[in-house]
């Protein structure tokens, strides 16, 4: 394993300029499940480590009316937990407590699962059904950008080099809006998703769908939004047969690899298969939810 | 033969905590990676970058030069013949200059540092030049015409290719009114032990080489340690440390080769731990098979004919690869009688990863093709798949491919009726829903070594046992102790036998310094072996303590009865001696207190003796999602007398989760002779979050007459007979041919898919 120099700074102003000062010789190291397991298998290299565990205004969970703050360096364990995530964004909590296994989930954070930018990344699909907004700080200032657009491939995302993910912003689910997230692994535990989707929908009084988000996860160089579907259910008031027609349109846009853990055509059979079993369990879950 | 059937023994047939469990469950058990020696060194392996290639030169000097390091040894500086293997010592311990590399796991050379940190860097700075070949990965190409030869001489790169033959197979198929065939592809699997390869050594000032590391069979080491670098048997002294699993995959000499060199070489301690990305490349996986399989039965179910091909990946080096072949040929008849069969096997040397032994032996992928052609030819018939199977049963007496040994009961319809009472009725779904459920089953015959005759020669599996003056007991056992509970079944039958207390005895296990040779630790045979070899040295003890006895009680030897620490006799219970006091004397006269059992089965040829074995599955699919749930898993064996119960279900439930793996998610991926799932965040086991809902393991004890106390042995029987039981019930809840393994829920929903198109 390549040595690296460990630093912990101690506010958030010299984390900013000692990071830029290391120019793309310098990483951040939050919970470490992901960055560690790269240096070790020689895949990242870096001269320094900048350690953000304690910094607070990197942490927690704020709410701030229409919308959430969480800290980059907030853990998955602590999202999936929240009162007030499980409230107000609820299959964000749920995509969280479905990530990795306990002790991954104890250790990575929020951040760390936004910037790695794996298309398979469990948190990023609500974060960008939601249109969370990402606020980054630098020695130029702060900036806001939206997941979605920040999201450019597998490993690859908008973040300047002296840029550092300090939060997210996450908008709250309106009142009456319905969400789920489901992901689709090999086994209950400890596994990648070979396909994952979140969703949430907002029917009117009689039934006919207002709005509706869907994003796919692990079936194209990022997660995406299935826009043509959203499109196509607005204003229509789901049966099975919109339903199925539903499902169909979102596996034509997905554009999946074929990998180790599944093949281009087992993803678009699976991602057909489970956005119509979320729609479905969207129509018919509870508000409460 | 020995022993009373089926007693109900202070310890024998108890529910006996492990012996070594306080020391597992506090983390104080020692394993290999825990050993430290003074001046203790580190051990890497230079793999070989490529499944094929010429090494045309080797350049270790810079590596050498480095801070730390100690020595790099190349295959110029080995004196012996640089080979080693099971039968056949084709395996080159390293690949020199001008010698091609047959698979990624091929050792180029070896480095011995201070540090962990300056052998990785040593390991960074050999400079190797290689001619990259093509290699060949697919057992087609490899036995085709014109195909190089992996091995000089290798006609068609054929590595063994069993024939059994029973009936007349023409005949069977003519007097068939009903043929199905189909053919079947299991997977490489890979044994996920928890403790990689390792092991230390070091030599003494006298000059005998010490080995301590992680292995299944002691005996097999010092062998290829001694051809492979020329040592006398004499002088190497080989210590199986208690191992983290095995599963088959440490049952061919792993690092202790390559540790010895480096010991002899560099002339200090060195410890190997490999890492988990090279132990899976290193050791033999279970073969993946093509299974070609034709069934042929009368209309009302009786099975006339069966015939079968398998075509098997055997990897670079032969190994363990005839005896499994071997081995899967014959149990794709299972618990049938067939009157006619033809079985044939190819295993076909490849660049692959090497194939070996693992956990069923080449049964389970038997069983997956046995299973699913029943459930196929059910179908045909329109007949209940568990009423095929029974009309089938093989019949006490009945003339097979496989006959059954020592008259063991054949007891399938007992199992049948358990399993169907633990089963109950089959769950219900709403058809709304749009879930099926289903229910699988498998009946096996897994079989177990009585013999191990080529190994051992005539004299058979030995033991030791030696009890002292304070009526403590050791017994010296050369099976190594690899989770199963060896060490505990025992110390159960030494202190049933010699009538201590069982924290009076102890065990030692795993050495060639201290312990008769007792063969490989595999094909679940302990308990059987090594169970008749302790009863009959503990009656030498017994004999000894009693015969002493009866002279200070001035009774009869035959009125006395050996209990509790107590030598008594049987009608005057004031007549008593404690066994301390005997043993003191028996000590103080000089008689013998340590004997040797010798355990030999009554015939001189290498042979299985038989179990039986039930499983049965309910699951429920998700005809939208594919996704399947078990709901369901229940596996009752009969291996006769269970020493240990706790243990017994031990074995069922791990060897049905390995099969749960086997069935839905592990996947070995080779692709032009790499591996690219070489961790377990790639190659996925079973967690315990996927334990089935409900799981059941239960016992049938049918005494068997030659075993102890009516014992057979027990190990690797669920793996066998649970992936079918999976595959049959899910095949049979959505009414698909199921043909590949691990299968997915992308695979059903293309099944259903396909199901659908073929009605329109």
């Amino acid at each position: 394993m390549a040595a690296f120099d460990y630093v912990k700074p101690p506010s958030l102003e010299s984390l900013i300029n000692d990071y830029a000062q290391a120019k793309s010789e310098g990483a951040i190291l939050a919970g470490g499940t992901d960055l560690l397991v790269k240096i070790r298998s020689g895949l990242v290299s870096r001269r320094v480590l900048f350690d953000i565990n304690d910094l607070h205004e990197m942490k927690g969970i704020s709410d701030e009316g229409d919308s959430l703050r969480i800290g980059a360096a907030t853990r998955i364990c602590d999202v999936a937990d929240s009162n007030v995530v499980q409230s107000t964004v609820p299959f964000l909590s749920l995509a969280a407590s479905q990530l990795g296994s306990p002790q991954i989930r104890n250790r990575a954070t929020v951040g760390g699962n936004i910037v790695s930018a794996s298309p398979a990344a469990d948190t990023v699909l609500p974060l960008i059904a939601m249109g969370a907004r990402l606020r980054f700080g630098s020695q130029g200032g702060n900036r806001e950008v939206s997941i979605e657009k920040f999201m450019e491939g597998p490993g690859q995302t908008d973040i300047r080099e002296d840029e550092v993910l300090i939060g997210v912003v996450v908008p709250k689910l309106s009142n009456g809006c319905k969400s789920h997230f489901i992901k689709v692994g090999r086994r209950k535990a400890v596994a990648i998703s070979v396909v994952n989707i979140a969703g949430w929908i907002k029917t009117d009084r009689t039934g006919v769908i207002e709005d509706v988000r869907l994003v796919l996860g692990a079936v194209a160089p990022t997660a995406i939004r299935a826009g043509e579907t959203e499109t196509f259910l607005r204003g229509k008031r789901p049966n099975e047969v919109v339903l199925k027609e539903a499902a169909r349109i979102t596996a034509g846009q997905s554009s999946p690899i074929s990998d180790i853990r599944g093949t281009q055509k087992g993803r678009r059979l699976l991602v057909e298969a489970w956005t119509f079993r979320l729609l479905q369990i969207l129509m018919t879950q509870n508000e409460a939810n | 033969m020995i022993g009373d059937f089926v007693v109900k023994g202070k310890y024998v047939g108890a529910e006996v905590d492990r012996v070594d469990a306080i020391g597992k469950v506090t983390g104080e058990t020692k394993y290999a990676d825990d050993l430290r020696l003074p001046n203790m060194h580190y051990g890497k392996i230079l793999f070989s970058p490529y499944p094929r290639a010429r090494v045309l030169h080797i350049d270790t000097r810079s590596a050498e030069a480095l801070h730390g390091v100690r020595k790099i040894i190349t295959a110029k500086d080995i004196s012996g013949n640089n080979l080693y293997g099971y039968e056949i010592h084709h395996h080159p311990l390293l690949v020199g200059e001008g010698q091609e590399t047959r698979f990624v796991g091929d050792s180029i050379a070896l480095v011995v540092a201070e540090t962990p940190e300056a052998a990785d860097q040593a390991l960074e700075n050999i400079e190797v030049d290689y001619e990259v070949l093509t290699p060949l990965t697919s057992p087609r190409e490899a036995k085709a015409e014109g195909a190089y030869q992996i091995h000089p001489g290798s006609q068609g790169n054929i590595c063994c290719r069993p024939e059994l033959i029973h009936g007349d197979i023409a005949a069977g198929f003519k007097n068939s009114e009903v043929i199905v065939e189909h053919t079947y592809f299991t997977s490489r699997q890979e044994q996920a032990f928890l403790e990689t390869e390792s092991g230390v050594a070091y030599v003494d000032d006298s000059g005998m080489l010490h080995i301590f590391s992680s292995l299944q069979d002691p005996y097999d080491v010092l062998e290829d340690v001694c051809y492979a670098l020329g040592i006398p048997k004499s002088r190497i002294h080989v210590k199986g440390t208690i191992v983290g699993g095995a599963f088959g995959g440490k049952l061919i000499t792993t690092i202790e080769v390559h540790l010895a060199a480096m010991v002899y070489l560099a002339r200090v301690p060195v410890k190997i731990v490999l890492d988990r990305e090279e132990s899976f490349i290193f050791h033999p996986k279970r073969h993946p098979d093509e299974i070609h399989v034709k069934v042929g039965s009368t209309r009302d179910g009786k099975i006339q004919a069966l015939e079968a091909e398998v075509l098997s990946d055997a990897g670079p080096y032969s190994g363990r690869t005839p005896e499994v072949l071997g081995l899967t040929v014959s149990a794709l008849v299972g618990p049938y009688g067939i009157p006619s069969v033809h079985l044939t096997g190819q295993a076909i040397y490849t660049n692959n990863l090497d194939s070996g032994a693992m956990r069923g032996f080449g049964a389970p992928q038997a069983a997956v093709a046995r299973e699913s052609i029943l459930d196929k030819l059910a179908g045909t018939l329109e007949m209940d798949p568990l009423e095929l199977r029974q009309k089938n049963f093989l019949k006490p007496g009945q003339e097979t491919l496989s006959p059954v040994l020592g008259d063991s009961p054949v007891s399938l319809e007992l199992l049948k009726d358990q399993i169907l009472e633990k089963m109950g009725p089959l769950p219900e779904v709403s058809p709304e829903q749009n879930k099926r459920v289903g229910r699988g089953f498998c009946f096996d015959m897994p079989v177990f070594d009585v013999s191990a005759i080529p190994v051992l020669g005539k004299s058979g599996v030995g033991i030791a046992v030696e009890i002292f003056s304070d009526a403590s007991a050791c017994v010296y056992a050369g099976g190594t102790e690899l989770g199963q509970g060896i060490t505990t079944v025992l110390a159960q039958i030494a202190a049933e036998e010699l009538g201590l207390p069982i924290n009076k005895v102890f065990v030692e296990m795993s050495d060639t310094w201290t312990c008769p040779r007792a063969g490989r630790t595999s094909a679940s045979r302990l308990t059987y072996v090594l169970g008749n070899a302790l009863l009959l040295a503990t009656e030498k003890i017994r004999n000894t303590l009693l015969s002493r006895a009866a002279k200070m009680l001035e009774v009869s030897k035959d009125e006395l009865i050996l209990e509790n620490g107590k030598i008594k006799a049987k009608g005057s219970p004031s007549k008593g001696v404690g066994l301390q006091e005997v043993a003191t004397v028996c000590s103080n006269e000089g008689l013998k207190l340590r004997e040797e059992g010798w355990f030999k089965y009554p015939e001189d040829r290498y042979m299985y003796g038989h179990t039986f074995m039930a499983s049965a599955a309910d699951v429920v699919v998700d005809l939208v999602t594919g996704e399947i749930k078990i709901l369901k898993l229940v596996n009752i064996h009969d291996s006769g007398k269970v020493i240990n119960p706790i243990l017994a279900k031990g074995q069922l439930y791990g060897g049905s989760l390995q099969a749960l793996g086997y069935a839905l998610t592990e996947n070995l991926i080779v692709e032009e002779g790499k591996l690219i799932t070489p961790s377990f965040s790639e190659y996925l086991i079973p967690t315990a979050m996927d334990i089935p809902e409900e799981f059941v393991a239960d016992a049938v004890e049918t005494p068997y007459p030659t075993g102890p106390y009516g014992a057979k042995g027990l190990a690797e029987h669920a793996l066998n007979s649970t992936t079918p039981a999976i595959l049959n019930a899910i095949s049979n809840a959505v009414d698909i041919d199921l043909t590949t393994i691990p299968v997915y829920p992308e695979h059903i929903l293309e099944a259903i898919r396909a199901k659908e198109t073929d009605h329109q």
